[in-house]
């Protein structure tokens, strides 16, 4: 007997179109524990998004964690060499504070990460296989790719305190122009400074135009680099078909420890916050003692969700109302018989207050009787 | 159609009419009623009348895709958002008042009584001074005089509800003024209007 179709949740049918995707470029699926040493989060605070991580003392005395993220143990559990690339996907709950209720949420995760030599290659991939991700979701989406060395030479260059770093870094970010000019204007920065700090935030839109308008405020070869390398990724891109769906914004800055090269956030139309987050991560392999390179992302399932379905209706397409001395059997075959033209059935002895139903039922020794129309 | 959120009151109106100078008008808005949603489906824009509050709220959450917000409340709840532009508008200062004559004693907990709590926080943070905050909602004046509280925290527009209650600024520390913020992912996807509607507030604003 063939079984009726289950309506899947936006998450569950990403999840099973992107498996497939993933598989079909041989990233291997990885099951991880729930759980991992506290020291890892201790010793790499800044890699997370949050420092709050629920702890416990495990059986045998070792304080360990709920996780608060999955890369970070994927970095430190890696095989990975320059000869032998790992190429991998995970579909996990990791557990963060909820910034709204001041809680802990359990946040599910899926996400794809390459470890070994990366080359323009395999970042090509892993941006396509980001953008087909966003794709699979939503039609009306938007990666924005961006060169970490961009913002982090121009920093450089500046040669300020670390705090007013970290101040320009988070006015770039929510593209405050305004704060950055106040900023740049207070660390006495030449006005040349202040003018690529200042136009920094307008570096968005169109890959080639923004590259151009780029070239014309950065300061050293460093940030030249960067540029051209970007720009040599979107070439590959717009050759393999992706092109239209892909922007720049040179303000986003993911964690200068952490983070170097390529990085991207996807972005779809229906919700208003990035649902798809990734990079090249080399620095982080590093400081975790590995000598590889990683690029990787991770797909907010949750986020997901909150697209607006269609509203449903009807919670079962038909109830069947059968009396106390009804056979057993006859209720079953009753059952079976509707399933049979595809509709979802629940047998009741009284029609259920919170069930909406598309059709009533009554069986009476035997005889299956329609009653009415929906309710 | 673009959702603008706009706070309820003075803030909102002086905003609304730099918007209609800028070509958003809306007819429903100049009316007066009590709606709270009001459409202007010509100039492709739908006002929302918010608690000042909570305009950051509705523009992080994609309920809006801009909004009109005073700085106070940026950096009290840190709203992933695109802060744009400063309007110049509804300008105060934060600011630590107390008592007149009022000398602290560095050798004890510093009592705080404020609405923004984490503006305090780290204010005080930055001083490495051990201090208790007490969050209380309104009347904020309230608290030095009946003991409650050694100081406040709060914003400063002219002075003086603080002189009528006997207090006075002990410390300035942040310029506070209405910012235009918009939600990340609208700002992808409606760039055109947005981009337009920041300009036009621009050359308002110089």
């Amino acid at each position: 007997m063939k079984y009726k179709k289950a309506e899947l949740k936006p998450d569950e049918k990403a999840c099973l179109e992107l498996r497939g995707l993933y598989e079909q470029y041989g990233y291997k699926k990885y099951k991880m524990s729930k759980f991992e040493e506290y020291s890892l989060y201790v010793e790499n605070k800044d890699f997370l998004a949050s420092d709050k991580v629920i702890t416990f003392t495990d059986l045998d005395g070792r304080l360990l964690a709920l996780k608060p993220d999955v890369t970070l143990s994927i970095i430190k559990n890696t095989q990975a060499t320059f000869e032998c690339n790992e190429k991998l996907y995970y579909i996990e709950n990791v557990y963060r504070e909820s910034r709204e209720s001041h809680t802990f949420k359990e946040i599910s995760q899926m996400g794809l990460e390459y470890i070994g030599k990366v080359d323009a290659y395999c970042i090509t991939e892993v941006i396509a296989l980001a953008a087909k991700s966003l794709r699979a979701i939503s039609k009306d989406y938007i990666l924005e790719v961006a060169h970490m060395s961009f913002v982090v030479e121009l920093l450089q260059s500046l040669q300020v305190a670390e705090h007013t770093k970290l101040k320009l870094l988070t006015l770039i970010r929510s593209k405050n122009v305004d704060g950055l000019r106040r900023t740049a204007e207070r660390a006495d920065l030449s006005e040349l400074q202040v003018e690529s700090l200042c136009r920094l935030p307008f570096l968005y839109g169109d890959v080639t135009k923004t590259i151009r308008e780029a070239k014309k405020i950065s300061l050293n070869k460093a940030m030249d680099r960067s540029l051209d390398e970007l720009a040599q990724v979107y070439e590959a891109l717009k050759a393999l078909g992706l092109a239209k769906n892909i922007q720049v914004d040179l303000s986003i800055v993911n964690d200068i420890d952490y983070y170097n090269g390529i990085i991207f956030k996807g972005y779809i139309k229906e919700l208003g916050r990035c649902v798809l987050a990734g990079g090249q991560y080399d620095q982080a392999m590093a400081l975790l003692g590995k000598k590889v390179d990683a690029i990787g992302f991770a797909l907010y399932l949750n986020e997901i969700n909150r697209i607006a379905e269609e509203k449903v209706l009807y919670d079962v397409d038909a109830v069947i109302i059968y009396s106390c001395g009804e056979d057993v059997v006859a209720v079953a075959r009753a059952v079976q018989e509707l399933q049979k033209e595809g509709l979802s059935v629940r047998a009741e002895k009284a029609v259920p207050p919170n069930v909406r139903y598309r059709e009533l039922y009554r069986l009476e020794n035997g005889l299956l009787k329609k009653e009415e129309t929906s309710c | 159609m673009l959702n603008i959120a706009l706070p309820k009151g003075r803030l909102g109106d002086q905003v609304y009419g730099m918007l209609r100078d800028a070509g958003y008008d809306c007819p429903a808005y100049e009316d007066k009623n009590r709606l709270l949603v009001l459409e202007s489906p010509e100039k492709g824009v739908r006002y929302l009348l918010v608690k000042p509050s909570d305009v950051a709220i509705y523009v992080e959450h994609h309920a809006a895709d801009v909004g009109i917000v005073g700085k106070d409340i940026l950096l009290e709840s840190c709203p992933d958002v695109y802060e744009l532009l400063d309007l110049n508008i509804g300008k105060c200062r934060m600011a630590v008042a107390a008592p007149k004559g009022y000398v602290e004693d560095t050798d004890r907990t510093l009592r705080i009584a404020t609405k923004y709590v984490n503006i305090a926080k780290q204010f005080y943070s930055e001083k490495n001074r051990d201090i208790e905050i007490i969050k209380l909602n309104g009347s904020i004046e309230l608290a030095p005089i009946l003991g409650l509280s050694d100081v406040i925290v709060d914003i400063v527009e002219t002075g003086g509800t603080l002189k009528a209650n006997n207090l006075e600024v002990i410390e300035e520390f942040k310029t506070i003024s209405a910012r235009f913020i918009a939600n990340k992912s609208s700002f992808k996807f409606q760039n055109e209007i947005i981009s337009d509607m920041m300009q036009k507030l621009g050359e308002a604003v110089k």
